[in-house]
C-alpha cells in the first residue's frame, strides 16, 4: 500500500522543534571550555597512534553506540559489524531510526548534544552548520584511512578540515528513461531538453504517464530543482556568495525561472500524469515495474533497490539522462552519507579504531560489492554493479555529462520544507513562478536575517 | 398505539443503518488484523480465508508495547487522577464561598477553558524548570490543562449539594479536607468521573505533547508507539491494525465502565451551568 | 457560619500553582516573545515591535492558513451539532437499542485521532480504498480519485472526517439536556395537538440552550485550535490547501522563526478569545428571552 509520509515527517519535525528548544539554554553556556579540552584531548590521541594497533585483549567486551537510518544502513555494514564483533570482541550497538524521522532525530541528537559514539549523517552543509563540526566532533583529518581516499575535497568542511568517514555509496541522479517504453514508442533517448519534451508529446499520445513525479511527497519536488541556479552560477562564479550577501535571490535567477516554467507548464500539459500529487516515491517501483511511465527520476543506488524487489536485471532497462529541465543539462551529485565521531564520547579510541578497521582494504572491498555502488575510495570498485549505474559512471568519467551539487545545500538561509510545500503549488498550478519567488524570497530573508547573515 | 410502535421501529432500523458509517472504520481495523499481510494490502470488509492470530504475537514482540504501555498508564493515570481531584476541590470551595476573590480566581481558571496553548514558551518554561523530557514536567502540564475543565464542571455541579450537609459535618468537628473528602466527593460522582474520563480519552490518545515534551523514545506513550510502529511497519496494515487495536483496547474499557456516569455527569456539570 | 474557615484558599491553591505555572506563564511569555526577534540561530531577543506580525501577515501561508481555519471551525460546528442533535433526538425516544447505539455513535470520541486518521487516510487512498471502491459501484471513474491528495477536496475531507469523529460528543451533551426536559410538556402539547415539529420548535429547542450553547462553544473553540486531526490526515498538504493556524504555527517553528510562531499563536488566541465572548454574550441573551 503507497502511504503518505506527511504525518510521521510532520511529527518528527514538532519533536526536533521541541528538543531544539530544550537544548538550546543547556548547549549554550560553556562552548569556549569545552572546545578546547576537546581539541587537546583529540590531539593527543591523534598523535598517541597506538590505537590502530589495539587487539582483542586491548578492546575485549567494550560496546559502542552508532545510531543510523534506515535507508544509510545496508546489510554490508551490518556484516562488518558482527565480524568487528568477533574479531575484537567488541559490540557495535546499532539503533537504525525509521528512514521518514531519520535526519530530524538525528539534528535533536545534535541540539540536545545526547549523542552516540557514532553517528551517521548526510554531509551537506545544511548539516553540516546544525553539527557545528569544530565544536562537536572529532577531527578526522590526520587519520589512516584518509589517504585512500580518492579526493577529500568533497568531504571537508568549511574549515578545511574532514570531520567524517564517507564510508557510502556517493550516490548521483538523473531523470531515468525507461528504454522498453520509448522503443514501443520509437523514441531515442533524449540529448537535450528540446528531445526530452518532444518525447513527452508522443509519449502522452500513446498513453503513457510521460513522467511519473511523485510530486505527493513533497521532497520529490524540491529535488527536481536541484540544479535551479547551476547554469547561472556558470555564468557568474559570484553567484553563490550573492544570494548569500542578498544581492540576488531566486526571483532574479534566470536559471531558476526557467526551470520553474517548466515545471509548472509540464505539470499543466499533463506531463505528470492526471493528478502528480496522487504519486509518491514508494509509487515509482510499480511505475517502472509495470512500463507505466516514460521518465522518472531515479539514483544510482535505487537500481539496486528495484532489482531486489522485482528481481535482478529489472533496473536494466533504465538510462540515467541529465536533469534536463530549465536550462540544465548535468546530473544531480548529491552529498553522501558520512560516519562522525562525537569528541565528548566515552569511547573515541574504539570509535576510531572500528573506522579505521572499516577502511581497510579488504573490508572496503566487501563492503562495497555488497552496495554494488560507486566508492569515494582509491581503487575500490564494486565487482558488480547495476548496468545503469555503471552506464552513467562511464558517461560522467569520459565527460559526456557534467555533474551539479543542489542550490539548497549552498545557498544559506533555507526552509526546506516551505520550499517543497510551495512547489507543489507550482506543480498544482495553483502558485506562479513568480508568486513562488516571492513569497519563498520573503521567508528566506527573514531566516537570512535571524542567521545575522550580511546584507540582511 | 401500534403507529407509535411501526415508528418506532422505522427509527431503530434507520439508526442501526446509520451506524455503519461509524462502525464500517471501526471494523475494517477488527477484520484486517486478522488477515495476512497481502490480503490487507487492500483494505477491504473481506473476511480473512485464515484467522492470523499471530498477527497479535508479532505486534506485541516487534515493538515495546509494554513499556509505552507503562507509560501510557503512569502519565494518564498521575495527570487525570490529579486534575480531577485538585480540579473539582477547588471548584468546590470556589462555589462554596463566593466572595470577591474567589470570583476573580474562578473567572481565571475558565480562561484555561479557552486560551491556546503557547507551545514555544511552554517548553522555555519546562526548561528553566529542569523538566524537558520528564515524566514530571508533562504531567504538570496535563494537570495545568484540565483542571480548568474539573473547576468548571464541578463548580456548578456543587450548588445542587445541600449545603445543610456542610454545616452538620463541621457541627461534628470535621475539618474543610475531611468535609471535602468523605462528605462532598462522594456526592460529586458523576462530574468526577465525566471529567476523569474526558481527560482520560484525551491524554491517553494525545501526541502533540509527547512528542513536543518527551524527547527520548523510553518515555514515549503508546499512542506515539503507534506512530513509531506505522513507521516501521508501514507496508504491513495487518500488523499496524493489530497494533491499533491493542493500543486502543484501554481506553475503549474505562469508557465502557464509566459509561453510565457520563451523561448524568454532563447534566449535572455541563447543561445546568 | 464561617465560609472563609469551612471553604478555606488552601483548596484552590495548589491547582492555581500548577496552572499559572505551566498555563498562563508560558501564555504571558509567549506575548512577549512575539515581539521580540528570537530564532533558533539567535537568541538576542531585541525589542522589535510589531515586525514579526507584519512578516506573518504578508505572507500567503498565513493567510491561507486563517482562512482555512475559519471555514473548518464554521463547518465542523454546524454539521457537529447538527448531526449530533438529530441523534440525540431519536436515541432519546424509546427505541429499545439505544443505549448501544448511544454507545456505538459515541466510539469515534474516545479513538486517537491519530488512528482516525491513518484509518480514513487507507479508506480514501485512490485504487484500493474502501470509499472508491464502494462510489465505483455509481461511476468507474470514481476508483482513481484522490481525495486527500487533490487540493480542492484535501480540506473537505479533513472536515468530513472530524465531523464523523465529533459528531458523538455534540450527541451526548444533547441527550444530557434533552433528559433534563420534563415529559408533562410534550403530554401537554401532544393534548393541544402539537404536531412533533412544532412541539420540538417551541419546547425542546428553547430549553437546551444551554446544551446548544456549552457544544457551538466548545466546536468553535476547539476547531479554531485544530491540529492534529490535519496532521493525521494530509499534513497540511498537499502544497499548502489544508493549512490551518496551528500548523502554520508549527512550521514556523520547523523553519526556527520562533518569534513568528509565538506570534501567530497570539493571533490564534486573541481571535480565540474574541469569537468566544461574542457566542458566549449571544447565548448568555438567548437563555434569558427564554
Amino acid at each position: 500500500m503507497k502511504k503518505r509520509r506527511v504525518m510521521p515527517m510532520l511529527m518528527a519535525g514538532i519533536f526536533t522543534v521541541s528538543a531544539i528548544l530544550g537544548g538550546c539554554s543547556q548547549g549554550g553556556d560553556d562552548k569556549g571550555t569545552d572546545t578546547q579540552k576537546g581539541k587537546e584531548g583529540s590531539q593527543q590521541e591523534a598523535s598517541g597512534g597506538d590505537i590502530y594497533e589495539y587487539t582483542k585483549e586491548d578492546l575485549d567486551g567494550r560496546t559502542i553506540s552508532l545510531v543510523t537510518s534506515q535507508d544509510w544502513w545496508k546489510d554490508g555494514m551490518q556484516a562488518l559489524v558482527d565480524e568487528y564483533k568477533e574479531e575484537f570482541g567488541v559490540k557495535v550497538q546499532v539503533e537504525i531510526l525509521p528512514s521518514d524521522t531519520a535526519s530530524e532525530v538525528i539534528k535533536s541528537k545534535f541540539t540536545t548534544k545526547e549523542l552516540p559514539d557514532i553517528i551517521m549523517n548526510s554531509a551537506s552543509p545544511a548539516e553540516l552548520t546544525y553539527m557545528n563540526a569544530s565544536q562537536n566532533l572529532e577531527d578526522l583529518t590526520d587519520e589512516p584511512w584518509v589517504e585512500k581516499l580518492n579526493s577529500i575535497d568533497g568531504f571537508v568542511d568549511t574549515d578545511g578540515r574532514l570531520y567524517g568517514c564517507p564510508l557510502a555509496a556517493q550516490d548521483y541522479w538523473g531523470f531515468c528513461v525507461n528504454r522498453e517504453v520509448f522503443e514501443k514508442c520509437g523514441l531515442e533517448i533524449p540529448e537535450s531538453k528540446e528531445d526530452l519534451v518532444d518525447a513527452f508529446k508522443v509519449l502522452q499520445e500513446k498513453g503513457y504517464t510521460p513522467f511519473y513525479f511523485g510530486a505527493g511527497d513533497s521532497w520529490m519536488c524540491g529535488n527536481i530543482t536541484s540544479s535551479g541556479v547551476y547554469a547561472d552560477s556558470q555564468k557568474d562564479s559570484d553567484l553563490i556568495q550573492k544570494f548569500n550577501t542578498n544581492e540576488m535571490n531566486y526571483g532574479d535567477s534566470e536559471s531558476f525561472n526557467a526551470m520553474l516554467q517548466d515545471l509548472y507548464d509540464w505539470s499543466k500539459d499533463g506531463y505528470f500524469g492526471k493528478n502528480p500529487m496522487a504519486q509518491s516515491w514508494d509509487g515509482q517501483f510499480a511505475a517502472v515495474a509495470d512500463n507505466e511511465c516514460g521518465v522518472l527520476i531515479g539514483l544510482t543506488s535505487w537500481f539496486n533497490e528495484i532489482d531486489a524487489k522485482y528481481g535482478e536485471g529489472t533496473a536494466d532497462k533504465l538510462t540515467m539522462i541529465p536533469y534536463y529541465i530549465g536550462t540544465n543539462d548535468t546530473i544531480y551529485q548529491s552529498t553522501s552519507t558520512q560516519f562522525y565521531i562525537p569528541k565528548d564520547g566515552k569511547n573515541v579510541d574504539v570509535s576510531k579504531h572500528f573506522i579505521n578497521w572499516c577502511a581497510s582494504d579488504e573490508n572496503l572491498q566487501t563492503f562495497y560489492d555488497s552496495i554494488g555502488a560507486v566508492s569515494p575510495f582509491k581503487d575500490i570498485e564494486p565487482s558488480k554493479m547495476t548496468a545503469p549505474a555503471k552506464d552513467l559512471l562511464d558517461k560522467l568519467s569520459d565527460g559526456t555529462y557534467g555533474v551539479h551539487v543542489s542550490h539548497n545545500s549552498v545557498i544559506q538561509g533555507q526552509d526546506w520544507d516551505s520550499f517543497c510545500q510551495l512547489l507543489q503549488e507550482v506543480v498544482m498550478n495553483r502558485y506562479t513562478p513568480k508568486q513562488f519567488c516571492d513569497e519563498y524570497d520573503g521567508i528566506r530573508e527573514g531566516i537570512c536575517q535571524s542567521l545575522g547573515l550580511e546584507g540582511f | 398505539m401500534k403507529a407509535q410502535k411501526i415508528k418506532r421501529t422505522v427509527l431503530a432500523v434507520f439508526m442501526w443503518l446509520l451506524s455503519l458509517i461509524v462502525l464500517i472504520p471501526l471494523l475494517l481495523i477488527i477484520i484486517n488484523a486478522f488477515k495476512s499481510s497481502a490480503e490487507a494490502d487492500v483494505m477491504t470488509l473481506k473476511l480473512p480465508e485464515v484467522w492470523q492470530f499471530a498477527n497479535f504475537a508479532v505486534a506485541v514482540a516487534e515493538s515495546n508495547i509494554f513499556r509505552t504501555f507503562l507509560n501510557s498508564v503512569l502519565i494518564t493515570g498521575v495527570s487525570v487522577f490529579a486534575s480531577s481531584i485538585l480540579g473539582t476541590m477547588a471548584g468546590y470551595s470556589l462555589s462554596r464561598n463566593r466572595d470577591k476573590i474567589n470570583r476573580k480566581v474562578y473567572s481565571y481558571f475558565l480562561l484555561g477553558l479557552v486560551v491556546p496553548v503557547q507551545v514555544i514558551a511552554l517548553i522555555q518554561v519546562l526548561q528553566k524548570f529542569r523538566m524537558m523530557d520528564s515524566y514530571a514536567g508533562i504531567i504538570f502540564v496535563y494537570i495545568a490543562m484540565f483542571v480548568p475543565l474539573s473547576v468548571f464542571l464541578a463548580y456548578s455541579f456543587v450548588s445542587s449539594v445541600p449545603r445543610e450537609l456542610d454545616e452538620a459535618a463541621v457541627m461534628d468537628g470535621a475539618t474543610p479536607l475531611q468535609l471535602f473528602f468523605h462528605i462532598i466527593r462522594p456526592m460529586l460522582t458523576p462530574v468526577i468521573v465525566t471529567s476523569f474520563i474526558t481527560q482520560f480519552v484525551f491524554i491517553w490518545n494525545d501526541f502533540q505533547y509527547p512528542l513536543y515534551l518527551l524527547s527520548s523514545s523510553s518515555k514515549w506513550t503508546i499512542v506515539l508507539g503507534v506512530y513509531k510502529f506505522i513507521g516501521q511497519f508501514g507496508s504491513d496494515w495487518n500488523i499496524v491494525c493489530a497494533y491499533i487495536l491493542l493500543s486502543s483496547l484501554p481506553v475503549i474499557l474505562v469508557y465502557l465502565m464509566g459509561q453510565k456516569y457520563i451523561i448524568s455527569g454532563m447534566v449535572a456539570g455541563a447543561v445546568k451551568g | 457560619m464561617n465560609y472563609k474557615k469551612m471553604y478555606p484558599r488552601y483548596l484552590w491553591m495548589v491547582p492555581l500553582v500548577i496552572y499559572t505555572l505551566f498555563y498562563i506563564l508560558p501564555g504571558i511569555l509567549g506575548i512577549y516573545y512575539s515581539f521580540v526577534n528570537y530564532t533558533i540561530y539567535n537568541d538576542s531577543k531585541e525589542f522589535v515591535g510589531f515586525a514579526n506580525y507584519i512578516q506573518m501577515f504578508s505572507q500567503n501561508r498565513f493567510r491561507v492558513g486563517l482562512g482555512n481555519t475559519m471555514l473548518f471551525a464554521v463547518l465542523t460546528t454546524v454539521f457537529k451539532n447538527l448531526i449530533g442533535l438529530a441523534m440525540a433526538v431519536a436515541l432519546n425516544t424509546s427505541i429499545r437499542s439505544r443505549n448501544v447505539l448511544r454507545t456505538i455513535f459515541y466510539l469515534p470520541v474516545i479513538l486517537s485521532t491519530l488512528i482516525v486518521g491513518q484509518v480514513f487516510q487507507a479508506m480514501l487512498q485512490p485504487d484500493t480504498g474502501l470509499i472508491n471502491h464502494i462510489l465505483s459501484v455509481f461511476s468507474s471513474s470514481a476508483l482513481s480519485f484522490d481525495w486527500l491528495g487533490n487540493p480542492n477536496t484535501a480540506m473537505w475531507m479533513v472536515i468530513l472526517v472530524e465531523i464523523w469523529k465529533g459528531a458523538g460528543y455534540c450527541m451526548v451533551i444533547y441527550l444530557a439536556g434533552l433528559q433534563v426536559i420534563s415529559k408533562e410538556y410534550y403530554e401537554a402539547a401532544s393534548i393541544d395537538g402539537a404536531t412533533a415539529w412544532t412541539s420540538f420548535k417551541s419546547i425542546t429547542l428553547p430549553l437546551i440552550v444551554p446544551s446548544i450553547s456549552i457544544n457551538v462553544l466548545l466546536s468553535v473553540v476547539n476547531g479554531l485550535k485544530v491540529f492534529d486531526i490535519i496532521i493525521a490526515l494530509t499534513g497540511g498538504g498537499p502544497g499548502m490547501s489544508t493549512q490551518v493556524l496551528s500548523t502554520t504555527i508549527y512550521s514556523y517553528l520547523g523553519s526556527g522563526a520562533l518569534s513568528t510562531g509565538c506570534a501567530a499563536n497570539v493571533v490564534l488566541t486573541v481571535f480565540v478569545i474574541v469569537v468566544f465572548f461574542a457566542l458566549n454574550k449571544l447565548f448568555a441573551k438567548l437563555e434569558v428571552d427564554h
